[in-house]
Formats: structure tokens, sequence, C-alpha cells
């Protein structure tokens, strides 16, 4: 790896920590992830196409490597479901308000998403790519990212919607299951 | 006559449509309030999804990742000259459209509050004028910058959890510390808040009581200075 990619790589790792934790959904498991990717990336720079995006690069190593961390972890704990929703530490321990603030339920309603939904969500949401670079990053057909995110969109719409809209802020205890179009 | 289908709403927020489609989207718009609710639910979840992870950007990388890297790289073989496609490399840009896709309403006041600076600045005639236009300009930045990152603070730390700014360039520095949280009968938050700013080596501590708005800003409600005098704003 030459030195100009060398920086570009560490210049992008708070966005690779950032991709990772919205599939790993923890801290500790999304830098081992990141490393692990960045592992796979330095040993295997001869397949990054010279003149392509870095960073889309590694957002789909990051990606496969953790589908396979998955896999692997799926049979060897067959029997359990492991769901870690503390993506951060510092939202644990603290008084029900603090708990409940907006961002913290948005981030948990996007923790519920399926693993293939959270990763356009993060791309296309919290990473801002067009729906080109991300379908590109995670290799698959356009169509097939746009069904995605309806899916994601519409179950976090579902999820975060709250009965009294306008009387306040996005609160966890205010999630419901409403029906979206349900009419008053 | 196209349909307002919940994909082609979601391509809206995102910015994916053509400038005619998104015209047309928004013709339409204006006459179904279920879809025109979506929207505005779209794009909130879009803005504060953002916000939700922004913290693992601006934290700094764990120095144990950042050695596993390097020793990686170091155990790499080195690259071989030219291959590597120097000058080839497309440098990291970030996406504005994505920036403005999600902006939160906040930044829409901001941009008004420059253009109007910028106007203003248009007219004036004399250096000293321009100077002091440029000071002022300076300070509307701080002032801007600030209240963004005590919205910040007020939005994610914890109670007790100070965030800094600082900016080297006019040497002004302030702290933001929320100290407790409320919850009114309605369910709106507000929360008390500390806020040390330092400027020229002089530090000013007010204290203040902010309440969330709607559109995700904190509005403050009460300063209180440091010598206990209070100012209901």
């Amino acid at each position: 790896m030459d030195a100009r990619t060398q920086q570009e790589l560490i210049a992008i790792l708070p966005r690779l920590r950032r991709f990772a934790l919205g599939l790993t959904r923890n801290g500790a498991e999304a830098d081992d992830l990141v490393q692990a990717a960045c592992e796979k990336a330095i040993t295997r720079i001869d397949q990054w196409e010279q003149g392509t995006r870095l960073d889309s690069w590694m957002f789909r190593i990051i990606q496969t490597t953790h589908i396979d961390q998955i896999r692997s972890q799926k049979r060897r704990n067959a029997h359990l479901e492991v769901i870690e929703n503390q993506g951060e530490q510092s939202f644990d321990g603290e008084n029900a308000v603090e708990a409940s603030l907006t961002l913290d339920s948005v981030r948990r309603a996007i923790y519920t998403l399926p693993e293939e939904q959270r990763a356009v969500v993060m791309l296309v949401s919290v990473e801002g790519l067009s729906y080109k670079e991300a379908s590109e990053a995670l290799e698959i057909p356009m169509g097939t990212l746009t069904s995605r995110l309806v899916r994601a969109r519409t179950a976090l719409a579902r999820i975060l919607e709250q009965p009294g809209r306008g009387d306040g802020a996005m609160t966890a205890h205010k999630i419901s299951p409403l029906e979206r179009g349900a009419q008053p | 006559m196209m349909n307002l289908d919940e994909s082609t709403l979601i391509a809206y927020v995102d910015g994916e449509l053509d400038s005619q489609t998104a015209r047309e989207v928004e013709a339409k718009l204006s006459t179904e309030p279920e879809a025109q609710k979506f929207v505005e639910q779209l794009r909130e979840i879009a803005a504060l999804s953002r916000v939700a992870f922004n913290d693992t950007l601006h934290e700094p990388v764990p120095q144990h990742l950042r050695d596993a890297i390097s020793a990686t790289l170091a155990q790499a073989p080195p690259a071989v000259e030219g291959s590597a496609g120097e000058g080839n490399v497309v440098a990291f840009s970030p996406h504005p459209p994505a920036h403005w896709r999600t902006a939160l309403p906040l930044a829409a006041a901001f941009a008004g509050l420059l253009l109007g600076l910028g106007g203003g600045f248009q007219y004036s005639e004399t250096s000293t004028q321009k100077a002091m236009q440029l000071a002022s300009m300076s300070m509307m930045q701080d002032q801007t910058a600030m209240d963004a990152a005590l919205n910040k603070a007020l939005e994610v730390n914890l109670s007790g959890n100070e965030l800094a700014w600082q900016n080297p360039d006019s040497n002004r520095s302030a702290l933001f510390t929320p100290v407790r949280t409320y919850q009114d009968k309605s369910g709106k938050y507000c929360r008390e808040y500390r806020k040390d700013v330092t400027a020229t080596g002089q530090t000013e501590t007010t204290y203040g009581l902010a309440c969330r708005t709607d559109d995700g800003t904190w509005k403050t409600r009460y300063l209180i200075l440091e010598d206990g005098v209070g100012k209901p704003l």
C-alpha cells in the first residue's frame, strides 16, 4: 500500500468505525471489525481497482467481513441470538429521562433492522452516499438497494411514529407500532 | 400521472429524483397531507440518524486500533514504485449534497444569517468599515458555531459531561455542560446548562435553561449570569 493510500485509509477510519458500529451495534466489536477489514485491505491491496474510491471499497470489505463473522458465530452459538442494543456505553446506567432522548431512540430503531437494511441505511442516511455509490459499495443492484431502503425507511417511520405528533420530542416511551396512514 | 408511493417519496427525500420528477412530486405533495407528513417524518429521521452516529465520527480513533493497523502496514510488502498508481488515487471528499439533504432546519437559519451579513458587507465603503464588518462577521460566525455546539451538547451529552468548542483563529473557546434534565407535563425536555465562554483570556460563566423544540433545536428560556442576576429571555 503506497503512502498516499495509507494516509487516506487512516483519514477515513472515523467513518469506517461509524459504519462498523451501525453493523455490529457495539463499540468494541465495531473496532475489531474495522481492524479485521483494514488487515484484509492492506494484504489484498492489489484487488483494489485503482482510481475507484477507497472508502467504498472499505465499506464493502467491512460488510463482507461482518457477514462472515456472523456466519461463523452462528455456527458456534446456533442456540443463541445475540442482540446488543447498547451501541454506546455513555448511554447506559443513567436515569430514564436521559435514556429516552431522541437520538438514542433513533439509534435503537436502526439497530432493530435486519443486517442488510441496516447497511443500506448507514450508507445512505448516515454516510450520505448516493444510491449509485451505495449500490456499488455493497455490490448489489440498484433495485435491491432501493427496495431495502424502502423497507428500512418505512420500518423506521413506523417504529418512531408518535401518536400526538408535534407535541414534543420523539421519545422512546412513545414508540408504538402504529400503522402509517391510519386515519384519526 | 405519477404516483406518490413510498419509494418515490423516499427517493425524493434522498435527493435522488431528477428535477422534473421532483417538481411533480412537490406539486402533488401540496394536495396530499398524508404523503406530506410522511416526507416530513422521513426527513426528521434521516437528520436524526445522521446526528445519532456523529459521536463515533468525532471521537479519536482508539490507540489500540491505530497501533494494530500500523503494525499490519509495517508488515505488508512495500508498494512497488509506480504500480500503486500515485496521482491516480481518488481523494476522499465529503458529499455536500448529503449535508443539505439531511440538514436540520437550523442550518437554513444559519444560511439566512450569513446571506444577510454578506449583503451588508457589499455596501460597506471604507476599509475601516470593512474591518469592522469582518470582525463582527467573525464574532457572528463564532456565535453561530457556539450555538450549534450548545445545541449538540444539549442533544447528545449526558448531564455533567462537557462539550468543548474552540476557534483558534479568533482565540475564542467555550465549554458547554448540561447540568440537569427535566421533562415538562407535555413531555418536552428541558435542560439546565452551564456555559463557560473564554475570549481574550477572560472567562464568563452563565447558566441557562433550554427546552427542546419540535424541530430538534434547543431554545434558551432563561439565562443566569454568574453574579446571580436572572435575565428572562
